[in-house]
């Protein structure tokens, strides 16, 4: 839908180009009247600027492009929407890539140009022949050059303003304007951190709102019909001032005029260019209309809080131990190490005591299997002694029998030798 | 236990004496020289001073006794009554009651005290030298001279709204408090009010995009023979984009006398314009421009006129800075012809959509920053077409917006560091 538009669009204002290009041939009878003043601004051009003559050549070629260009942009921009000035560099962009697309019409373009000139170019000649100057026809060539018409098709745009023409206003910190109607189930809350504003050199700045805003709503009157209702006011007062009402709060308005040298204009934007509508000639102004206001106070206290000095406390998020504990902790920790030392040594003396029991044991197991056994199993000390008992027995008997050679002694002492034994079983049942 | 401590009491320590000699002591006082002499006192009788007469006062007066029903006696010995303050009040004289009253010494300490609180700036409390060398440099904390003193010391601050109840309360009641007659000045005596106008936004108008265009400089170099048409002039001058041998500039375009005659018919006949007039526009001044789009939230600039008994206001959507070129490309000659139409199916459906925005809720914080999410998406996906490349030129740029403005916050501290240091010093 819209891009067949867009195309009917583009073809509408593309007839009048056409026409307009056999409109300028029917001119031709008044050619010689125009060549005149062309021929003195071509002089006037040599005068300013003797260093144009030479690059003349090269802008032939540009000249023809141009023409074609203003007309392209022209056509195809108009649907364009938004944008302004923007949009128009983007529409000649457009024109490059038509001309790709579009072989043929660029060709018939190219053609009607070379046909302007060559009917140009004969008309120079003659007055060539007649003045046999050739720099003559280099000025011609530049005043064309310069020349730039462009035909469009645009909307109007009227504003109508009354005699006195429109204020800029620029609004304070104190002042501001909710454009949309005002709905308290769509309110959204003022917060007070969210009060502040950046300004253009990013600090920080004061914005009072929610009762100090230009408001307007929708209201249903008596009838069921519906009101628009603001809730300021100005009042203009019999000695020339004026004051605006926002609430119980007054301000005072004044107008204060701007610069007369160099005004600022009020344009309206359209897709293809801009249309003037108004020279400012004032500025509005507002201001609180005592210090007893509400607002002058809520910006005094705002000042005052950011100006005072609060005593700085700096928040530490992670503080180290306490030196002493710490200390304590470092001794418990090398008293323990310590102790694990010492137990570490112990071990390895019981290991050391393990092995004399076990060769003694074994010693002993070579008399008298079932007691040795028992003995070792229970207790290792007592083996030893015994052992060791047995040693002494050992050599008592040897010293004896060789004394002795009585078949009796040696009965006896095979007596004494169980009776101690026995002794020795004894204790180890104890 | 206590035996021994009596006892230890009763036994002295020995006493020591390394110096044999005992000391004397003597309070003698000498004798008076001369007999005492007693006057008689001729004017008053001495009798007043020995004996004591107490006053009626004295006499009538009771005083409220406070003691114990029971104090430890079996026997109702003590009658009470006799201890109760008498019930009827005695009327006291007119003057006494002034003096008894305390109501008056505070009115007057409150008077004195509204003076007290005032705010002089130039005025400083006097600073009496201290005594103790110690605290020379120390400096008393003013607090008479800080701003907004006042207004917290009489607790004139009302705190701000805590919740949006109380917000929207507030609002209302706004409106209903601009709807009251204004009859005179607020300060000024013997003036009145001529008019009053509300302030809204102009519903009529609000379709279009306005631009701030500033100059610098006179727009005009046409020759106009009347004042009245050299403004008329400016204020329907037209400004074009222009491409020149890749020169890229704006063309302030001027109306003719023939074009200004136009206008002024089409103005008397009432019609916007004549379809089949062509308009002429005449080359003046061209510029290099710099255009500046506000943000659309939070607008600060408006443009205010009186119209039809009401002040109404519109945006301003960007503002532009004109500066002269100082060679012109293109000759005064060169003409602009315009052929007016009605606006096109498409701007029309701008015009709508943005007139409807003015009658639409604004959207939440939320929703905006959710849509920029969704924006960013779009735009990575739709890289290849043209006109998203022309979108991304504005998204970078409110980009470089945002990230200045971090820097500029980056910035605010270290400014305000400074300002503690040399507070300091």
């Amino acid at each position: 839908m819209s891009s067949s538009e867009g195309n009917s669009d583009a073809s509408a204002p593309g007839t009048p180009v056409k026409s307009s290009t056999p409109s300028s041939r029917g001119s031709s009878p008044d050619s010689p009247k125009k060549q005149e003043p062309s021929k003195k601004r071509a002089i006037l051009n040599e005068s300013d600027d003797d260093d144009d003559s030479r690059p003349a050549p090269r802008q032939l070629s540009d000249s023809s492009d141009d023409n074609i260009h203003p007309r392209g942009g022209g056509e195809k921009s108009s649907p364009g929407a938004g944008g302004g000035l923007f949009g128009d560099l983007s529409g000649s962009s457009d024109d490059d890539s038509d001309r790709e697309g579009k072989p043929k019409e660029s060709n018939t373009r190219a053609r009607l140009s070379d046909s302007d000139a060559e009917s140009r170019g004969s008309l120079n000649d003659l007055q060539g022949i007649v003045m046999a100057n050739p720099d003559e026809i280099d000025e011609d060539e530049k005043a064309k050059e310069h020349v730039h018409d462009t035909e469009m098709v645009t909307g109007r745009v009227t504003l109508e303003y009354a005699a006195d023409p429109p204020h800029f206003v620029r609004m304070p910190n104190f002042l501001s304007v909710a454009t949309h109607p005002f709905d308290p189930q769509h309110y959204e809350e003022d917060e007070d951190d969210e009060q502040a504003k950046l300004d253009d050199e990013g600090r920080t700045r004061l914005k009072l709102r929610v009762e100090n805003t230009l408001r307007w709503r929708v209201r249903k009157d008596e009838n069921g019909k519906e009101i628009r209702e603001s809730n300021a006011k100005i009042v203009k007062w019999d000695d020339g001032t004026m004051s605006l009402y926002l609430g119980n709060e007054i301000f005072e308005v004044s107008l204060v005029p701007l610069n007369s040298n160099n005004l600022p204009h009020l344009y309206v934007k359209q897709p293809t260019l801009m249309s003037a509508q108004a020279v400012l000639t004032h500025r509005m102004t507002f201001r609180p209309h005592s210090t007893d206001s509400q607002t002058h106070r809520k910006v005094t206290l705002n000042m005052a809080d950011r100006s005072r000095k609060n005593a700085q406390v700096k928040v530490m998020d992670d503080v180290g131990q306490n030196p002493e504990i710490t200390r304590r902790e470092n001794a418990r920790k090398e008293e323990e190490s310590l102790r694990a030392h010492i137990r570490r040594t112990q071990m390895v003396r019981n290991n050391f005591k393990v092995r004399g029991p076990r060769y003694a044991g074994q010693y002993s197991d070579d008399e008298d299997m079932p007691t040795s056994s028992r003995k070792g199993k229970k207790k290792e000390a007592p083996i030893i002694g015994a052992s060791s008992e047995s040693e002494d027995d050992h050599a008592d008997t040897t010293k004896k029998s060789g004394s002795d050679s009585d078949s009796d002694e040696e009965y006896r002492k095979r007596k004494q030798q169980q009776k101690k034994q026995i002794v020795t079983s004894d204790e180890e049942s104890d | 236990m206590p035996q021994e401590s009596s006892d230890a009491k009763r036994i002295e320590p020995p006493r020591k004496v390394d110096f044999m000699l005992k000391p004397r002591f003597t309070n003698t006082v000498p004798d008076v020289p001369f007999d005492a002499k007693f006057m008689t006192c001729p004017f008053v009788p001495l009798g007043r001073f020995v004996e004591f007469q107490p006053a009626a006062i004295y006499r009538d007066y009771k005083h409220a006794v406070i003691c114990d029903d029971d104090m430890g006696l079996n026997v109702d010995l003590i009658d009470l009554k006799k201890y109760d303050e008498d019930p009827i009040e005695t009327e006291i004289d007119e003057k006494d009651n002034i003096l008894l009253e305390d109501d008056g010494a505070a009115k007057l300490i409150a008077k004195r005290s509204q003076q007290h609180s005032k705010l002089v700036p130039w005025m400083r409390k006097t600073e009496y030298i201290s005594t103790e060398f110690n605290r020379f440099g120390v400096t008393a904390d003013r607090q008479e001279t800080k701003l907004g003193y006042n207004l917290k010391k009489n607790q004139q601050v009302e705190d701000m709204y805590r919740d949006k109840q109380s917000q929207i309360d507030a609002i209302n009641k706004t409106f209903e408090d601009v709807r009251k007659p204004v009859k005179e000045h607020y300060s000024k005596k013997g003036v009145k009010a001529v008019e009053e106008s509300f302030v809204f936004p102009d519903f009529d108008h609000w379709k279009h995009l306005f631009a701030h265009v500033q100059f610098d400089g006179d727009t005009i170099t046409t020759e106009f023979e009347e004042e009245d048409e050299r403004q008329q002039a400016r204020e329907s001058s037209v400004i074009k984009a222009m491409e020149f041998e890749d020169q890229k500039f704006a063309a302030v375009f001027v109306p003719t006398i023939g074009c200004l005659t136009s206008f002024m018919d089409d103005l008397e006949l009432e019609r916007p314009f004549d379809e089949d007039m062509k308009y002429e526009f005449l080359l003046s001044r061209e510029y290099t421009f710099k255009m500046e789009h506000l943000p659309p939230r939070d607008r600060d600039v408006f443009i205010m006129y009186h119209r039809n008994n009401v002040f109404q206001y519109n945006e301003v959507d960007c503002n532009v800075k004109m500066t002269r070129k100082p060679k012109m490309a293109l000759s005064r000659k060169s003409k602009l012809t315009l052929t007016y139409r009605n606006p096109s199916e498409l701007e029309q459906k701008d015009m709508n959509k943005r007139e409807a925005e003015l009658y639409e809720q604004p959207k939440t914080r939320k929703q905006e920053i959710l849509e920029k999410i969704q924006e960013k998406k779009e735009e990575g996906g739709d890289s290849s077409d043209q006109s998203s490349d022309s979108d991304d030129d504005k998204p970078q740029k409110s980009r470089s917006d945002s990230s200045s403005d971090v820097s500029s916050d980056d910035d605010s501290p270290r400014k305000k560091e400074p300002t503690v240091d040399s507070d300091s010093d």
